[in-house]
């Protein structure tokens, strides 16, 4: 028994579950979009978080960012956001001597947990300033490339029904995001606990678990988890699934998507089944883990056609039908 | 041990009882298609006697061919082995594993190596090492062997149990016309005088009983047969003539009344043997008389000719004397016997026509199993045509031909005259072109005739002139309608006409309309 990495594994859960535990103190319910969270920081990846107003999207951000010892600045994305906003510009300084030179200023980019609220209400021009830094974890300016600071982690939000003056991320884009999150509605119960938590004089307060370092080993323990070729078939059997000319294509994929995920799709079921994994105390990555990213993974990855927007058929429900139907490997 | 011979062994133990679950698997499922195949041959009873249409190949030799390709895929599939990765997998499922063990056994297979992958490999080997192969992959019975025991005990019901489940029954569990069977028909021949008839008779039998006859032959054999019968029932119709009238002959003298009352109620036996007493009484006057003949004894005289003439001889010798003398006796009791005899052939050449006939039609039924496909070969059966109406009603299993002929009768409408035969298929057309059933179809062509109105109102038609057809001038006035429409040009027939339609069309379009008003009110 390898006594290290026994150790990693159960540091691994043990702070997994202590971020877990903490964010919960405040937000109620969405115990899926927390591990997701989490799941797309310990893979390297972003998140883009949609959901109707007030259901607590910029909260679980805020709260993420206590919780962790990270950096965290937001951006509050509007129509008249400039690129130089987000990264920051050259400024011309006076020293001493009195010579001008230019300085490079930082923008809130500059930071290990980014809020994007609203991402769609910027310009094209604007998101893409980010999404280059997110593939990047750099940006440039002034001819100049400037590192990000690790772990770089943004979190973009997004409102699916104040369409009006928005830009809509194109899809290409969207494959830049590791995992799209659904926030539903919270339920009764649910409901009762927000109003008592957030109508007294005091809320309740959240202590810092996890500190940078301890994050980035976390990062790199997911990382080495092993994945069977077995299991690494399965995901790119779903992958492919989601092509329409695919021979392995889904009968519903060739009726309702016009093009399937890209090999990001994956490989963030790859990362993301890791992650699951470790969660969950194995060191090997099974199907089930696989299923169990799949959905946040690859639907925003999948561009549905006319057909599927007029039947309402979107793509939760075509990966749903992909997961009944691709077999696991029996050997 | 190293934590990779743990996993291969615990998995080698795994796949082996999955082998042996799956082979029991397959060959039960063979049996129960083995089984399935057996009760529908059984059911249908066609292994033996049908052939396929149009080819002549004997059934079971595509049938045969089936199985052996079955048995071949049924081998094959059991010479394959579980691989220790498919052992893995139905580990993984059986015992709820996430995939640990195929993980783990494509890590050790793969001799890839990292702390991650070894200790994944040692947790894998501690959960391999707590399986037990027999929890796993429990030893119990496969499905496939209820279902061969439920078809088993089909089979057996269908064998020995149910002979009423088959319409077919009688016909297909009775054995075919061995030849055993129709050496039990020539042996009813063997005892019996040689004639030509006879011999006619057991060729006909020996035919039916080789196996290498042809159809044709066959159906040879069988008309050879029933015109024996034929021509024996017809000359022991003229014997039993002949004995009424030996009968009434017999009445008028007091010694022989109780032997002709005997013979007029077909006990030929006991008037023997009536016969016999007389003729020892006349035997004892005889010697009592010592020796002399009575003056008006019946004289014994040498009968000739056929058994009918024989009789009516015998009856003119005892006729108009009351005393009776031995040899004529003895005559008449030679005659008697051969009457007898002819009677007894009669018998026995009805009985072997009958029984060869019966064992035809069984074989008939058998080949053709399925009604409709009765017609396609009736020419091979001894009867082609099992109307009640041609004749041909008074054989085994006509009754079924009878019936459907009388449920036609009852709900015949003229509409489907030609099925009122009762074909073997039902609701085929008629095949028989003989007898009641067949019906002329008669075109019902009527011309109705009008009485032409005299301007003169007088009734001056009595050769008949006044009578035209309506159809005739109904038929010129369409003919010069369409002759008209043809022309395609008569709207510039009649220029200046302010509705442009030509006086012509309007003339016959007149004559139509009143020609058809006329032959409505007739």
């Amino acid at each position: 028994m390898n006594t290290v990495v026994d150790r990693q594994i159960q540091a691994f859960r043990e702070q997994f579950v202590s971020v877990r535990e903490e964010i919960s103190r405040i937000i109620v319910g969405n115990e899926d979009i927390v591990s997701g969270v989490m799941t797309c920081l310990l893979a390297r990846g972003h998140v883009l978080l949609e959901g109707i107003p007030g259901v607590g999207k910029t909260k679980l951000v805020q709260t993420m960012a206590d919780v962790l010892h990270l950096k965290f600045s937001r951006i509050q994305f509007t129509p008249d956001l400039m690129p130089g906003d987000i990264i920051g510009t050259n400024i011309v300084r006076e020293d001493e001597s009195g010579r001008k030179n230019f300085e490079f200023q930082q923008g809130p980019i500059f930071a290990n947990m980014v809020l994007a609220d609203e991402i769609n209400r910027a310009t094209p021009k604007t998101q893409s300033a980010l999404l280059e830094a997110m593939q990047e974890n750099s940006v440039s300016a002034a001819g100049r490339t400037h590192a990000l600071d690790q772990p770089f982690f943004v979190l973009a939000t997004q409102n699916p029904i104040e369409m009006e003056g928005t830009y809509p991320l194109p899809e290409a884009q969207m494959d830049r995001f590791f995992f799209k999150l659904r926030l539903d509605f919270p339920d009764v119960e649910q409901l009762h606990l927000i109003i008592d938590r957030t109508t007294r004089e005091k809320e309740p307060a959240v202590r810092r678990v996890l500190q940078q370092g301890q994050i980035l080993e976390m990062r790199e323990t997911a990382r080495a988890i092993p994945v069977a070729r077995p299991v690494q078939e399965y995901a790119i059997k779903i992958t492919l699934a989601t092509h329409p000319e695919s021979a392995q294509g889904h009968e519903m994929t060739k009726k309702y998507v016009r093009f399937g995920s890209s090999p990001r799709g994956s490989q963030a079921l790859i990362l993301g089944a890791k992650v699951h994994a470790l969660m969950n105390d194995r060191v090997h990555v099974s199907c089930e883990d696989v299923r169990a990213v799949t959905l946040p993974a690859l639907r925003h990855r999948i561009l549905l056609n006319f057909e599927a927007e007029a039947g309402r058929v979107d793509a939760d429900t075509i990966l749903q039908r992909i997961l009944d139907w691709v077999p696991e490997p029996k050997e | 041990m190293k934590d990779s011979e743990i996993i291969l062994g615990v998995l080698g133990g795994i796949g082996r009882r999955l082998w042996v679950g799956r082979a029991l698997q397959e060959a039960f499922f063979g049996l129960c298609v083995l089984l399935f195949f057996l009760i529908a041959f059984r059911l249908a009873g066609a292994v033996q006697t049908s052939g396929i249409p149009a080819t002549g190949i004997p059934v079971w030799l595509p049938v045969g061919a089936a199985i052996t390709a079955f048995v071949v895929y049924l081998a094959w599939r059991l010479s394959r082995r579980v691989t220790l990765s498919q052992a893995a997998a139905q580990a993984d499922a059986r015992a709820a594993l996430r995939d640990e063990l195929k993980s783990a056994y494509w890590f050790v297979s793969n001799s890839e190596h990292s702390p991650f992958i070894d200790t994944q490999v040692a947790r894998a080997a501690a959960t391999a090492g707590r399986l037990d192969p027999r929890t796993v992959v429990p030893g119990r019975p496969p499905r496939s062997l209820w279902a061969a025991v439920a078809l088993g005990v089909m089979f057996a019901f269908v064998t020995w149990l149910a002979p009423q489940m088959s319409p077919y029954w009688d016909a297909s569990a009775a054995p075919a016309p061995s030849q055993a069977q129709q050496q039990d028909l020539r042996a009813l021949l063997q005892d019996m005088p040689r004639d030509a008839r006879i011999e006619t008779l057991d060729q006909a039998l020996e035919t039916l009983q080789r196996s290498d006859a042809t159809a044709e032959q066959k159906r040879r054999a069988m008309e050879d047969m029933r015109d024996i019968a034929e021509q024996t029932n017809m000359e022991a119709a003229a014997a039993r003539e002949g004995l009424a009238r030996l009968a009434e002959v017999m009445k008028a003298n007091p010694k022989l009344e109780k032997v002709a009352e005997a013979l007029q109620a077909g006990n030929n036996k006991e008037a023997m043997e009536l016969l016999e007493e007389v003729r020892r009484d006349a035997a004892a006057q005889q010697d009592n008389t010592g020796g002399e003949q009575f003056p008006d004894a019946a004289v014994a005289t040498q009968h000739q000719g056929n058994l009918a003439e024989q009789l009516d001889q015998a009856g003119r010798d005892l006729s108009g004397t009351p005393n009776i003398n031995a040899p004529a006796l003895d005559n008449l009791m030679k005659t008697l016997d051969q009457a007898a005899r002819e009677m007894d052939a009669q018998n026995r050449v009805n009985q072997v026509q009958r029984r060869a006939r019966e064992n035809m039609v069984a074989t008939a039924q058998r080949s053709a199993a399925p009604h409709n496909e009765f017609g396609s070969n009736r020419q091979d059966v001894a009867n082609p045509e099992p109307s009640p109406d041609s004749g041909n009603a008074d054989m085994q299993g006509a009754s079924t031909f009878r019936r459907d002929s009388a449920n036609r009768e009852e709900d015949a409408d003229g509409a489907r005259e030609g099925s009122r035969t009762g074909s073997a298929s039902g609701e085929s057309p008629s095949m028989a072109l003989t007898g009641k059933a067949t019906q002329r179809l008669e075109a019902q062509l009527k011309l109705e005739a009008i009485q032409r109105q005299d301007e003169k109102g007088g009734d001056d038609d009595k050769d008949g002139k006044g009578w035209i057809y309506t159809g005739s001038q109904q038929q010129a006035s369409a003919l010069d309608f369409e002759d008209v429409r043809a022309r395609g040009g008569f709207d510039r027939e009649a220029a200046g006409q302010h509705d442009r339609i030509p006086v012509r069309q309007k003339q016959v379009v007149k004559n139509y309309f009143l020609n058809l008003h006329e032959s409505e009110k007739k």
